[in-house]
């Protein structure tokens, strides 16, 4: 048995509806079986690819967001947001671009944003008269945010996957993350031109002290999360715990929204996230074990460099490619698999891994917005009570400002690499 | 300790034989499995409290830390994923599946379920085998054999293989229209 039949049986399971780590898993299974290979292979490479310490931040950046969603935090940061930025036009959508980025900094998933976070932007901007579609549309967009700003899940991941420095790949993340937000401000300052959206009256200084000490303590968590991490003390996986165990601190202690007896559900709530995560990425690795036996990396690489060696047009294709894979592919999985097939090709070219990560984290994104299968689509449609395609029309247009800091981050490297080199040396 | 998010199955009055029974079996080894995923978290937090405490607090790093949490995570990983499979948690590509009309649907999802029980059966066979041959081999810097880290396998595919079944036998022995669990 070839590859061939591998990849369409692959696809064909996904398509039919099988959980997505089923199918890789019993995909490369029957592969291993036709060519008679050791199957012993299956649970221990699986199993390996959860034995890591740096994956173990993951679950942390989870319950630091689910902490953050349950104890009303979620709500201060909304309020901070809203005295910042909401006296511009078509006001509470900035604040929603805005509250996105906050939160971004506490938590490493676009989907924990949309869910918490966005359900509270929609509910707040219909209320006001936004129409329903383009608050969700905004809310879908800003969420991508999320990842790209540290902490992060899919960038932590990247960086067990390539071996690259976590620090160094969270530190890149900010400046991408911040020309999002300002992109997508600028998309919405027009908008509310020619839809003639209000905006709020500006805060009173007093207001603005007494919403910025509500907030205070949550938006000292990033500063928890860097802090340590950034002197070179802590680990990515110790700031991570630190920063949950202060999430939970001030869900339990300070703010008292969460009871001591919700914690077992929390904890259950997290490592059930977690086991969906880990499991895309024990099977997904099980997948590059497979397809880097059978050479697909090593042909790939000859047939890419045998058309160009130039790294430009080498980024911009694979940009190219991982925007359609995007629209048909959970964006972990889509990570999990390319990383090890394009990794040889970029360093062998000069491109810095941590400036290609970056490129693929916000490219695969922007994949989480496009249908068919966009995961933010479908949570903020659930969020929004909408249907999905009403949700993925109105997010079309805001494709357009993420597009272009993705062209514009792959096309300068350092937009990436300057904060790192400036930080860490 | 209570755990809001376990689930008792619908049982179906025309259902065919022995679903009640392993209804009430899954729905007990869920129940160990939600009180074993918050141990084993609880776990990772009082190790991870020791790392810290440990090489920051007193200056005198503890070696094992490092290797228990990641096993425990290990072991975190595994049990965690019947839990979400028995709450349809795990990501799945509906655009197809949800539009095939009700016969077609359930031939499909028996199809998928099928070939998800020969990779289950499978993972659970060759986790054993590798449990069994690693019993010798001792971890780096605890006094465990590898055989306590990989037994997490074939003990997750067990549990994931019976909610498998029971999903596929009320699949079969439905008329009725129905979600995949």
């Amino acid at each position: 048995m070839t590859v061939g039949p591998l990849i369409w049986m692959w696809l064909g399971l996904m398509v039919l509806g099988m959980p997505l780590f089923l199918t890789m898993a019993s995909s490369c299974l029957v592969y291993l079986m036709a060519n008679d290979e050791i199957l012993l292979s299956v649970p221990q490479r699986l199993t390996a690819a959860a034995n890591s310490f740096p994956l173990l931040a993951a679950p942390f950046f989870m319950l630091t967001g689910l902490a953050m969603n349950t104890a009303g935090i979620t709500h201060r940061i909304y309020d901070f947001a809203e005295c910042l930025v909401g006296r511009f036009r078509g006001g509470l959508a900035h604040v929603n671009v805005i509250g996105s980025v906050i939160f971004a900094g506490m938590s490493g998933s676009a989907v924990a944003d949309a869910a918490g976070l966005g359900t509270i932007e929609i509910k707040a901007m219909t209320d006001e008269g936004y129409p329903r579609d383009f608050a969700a549309a905004v809310t879908a967009a800003s969420a991508t945010i999320g990842p790209i700003i540290p902490p992060s899940v899919p960038l932590l991941i990247y960086g067990v996957l390539a071996d690259v420095s976590i620090g160094r790949l969270f530190l890149g993340g900010f400046i991408p993350g911040l020309l999002m937000a300002a992109a997508l401000m600028a998309m919405i300052r027009w908008m509310a031109q020619k839809r003639s959206f209000g905006a709020h009256p500006a805060p009173t200084l007093r207001e603005f002290v007494t919403r910025t000490r509500k907030a205070f303590l949550s938006l000292m968590t990033p500063v928890i999360l860097f802090g340590g991490m950034l002197i070179g003390v802590f680990t990515p996986t110790e700031a991570a715990f630190a920063a949950a165990v202060y999430a939970l601190t001030l869900g339990v202690v300070i703010y008292r929204e969460i009871r001591w007896r919700d914690l077992p559900r929390i904890f259950l709530e997290t490592v059930e996230t977690n086991a969906v995560v880990l499991m895309l990425v024990m099977t997904a690795s099980l997948m590059g074990w497979v397809l880097a036996r059978a050479q697909v990396p090593q042909q790939l690489g000859a047939w890419i460099l045998g058309t160009t060696r130039d790294p430009l047009y080498i980024l911009l294709m694979i940009n190219v490619f991982l925007l359609i894979v995007g629209c048909f592919m959970e964006a972990l999985a889509a990570m999990i698999i390319l990383v090890p097939v394009f990794l040889p090709v970029i360093q062998s070219v000069g491109i810095d891994p941590v400036h290609f990560g970056l490129v693929m984290v916000l490219n695969l994104m922007i994949g989480t917005l496009t249908p068919p299968v966009g995961i933010v689509l479908f949570v903020v449609a659930r969020v929004a009570k909408l249907p999905f395609e009403v949700v993925t029309r109105a997010t079309a247009p805001f494709l357009v400002p993420l597009i272009a800091v993705l062209v514009l981050i792959t096309v300068f490297p350092e937009l990436v690499l300057w904060l790192p080199r400036l930080v860490l040396g | 300790m209570s755990l809001g998010a376990t689930s008792e199955p619908a049982r179906h009055p025309a259902a065919p034989p022995l679903v009640a029974p392993l209804a009430r079996l899954t729905a007990l080894l869920d129940r160990w499995a939600c009180h074993a995923c918050v141990l084993l978290f609880m776990a990772i937090l009082v190790t991870m409290v020791l790392q810290v405490t440990f090489r920051y607090l007193l200056a005198a790093p503890l070696t094992w830390t490092e290797e228990l949490a990641r096993y425990l995570y290990i072991w975190a990983c595994w049990l965690g994923a019947p839990v979400a499979l028995r709450r349809g948690n795990h990501i799945v590509i509906t655009v197809v599946s949800e539009r095939l009309p009700p016969r077609l649907s359930r031939i499909v999802g028996l199809g998928t379920q099928t070939m998800a029980l020969f990779f289950l059966v499978q993972l659970a066979i060759q986790g054993a085998i590798l449990a069994v041959r690693s019993h010798t081999v001792e971890a780096i810097t605890l006094p465990i054999p590898w055989s306590m880290i990989y037994v997490a396998a074939p003990i997750s595919a067990v549990l994931m293989l019976l909610e498998t079944i029971q999903a596929a036998w009320r699949t079969l022995g439905h008329r009725t229209q129905e979600a995949r669990p």
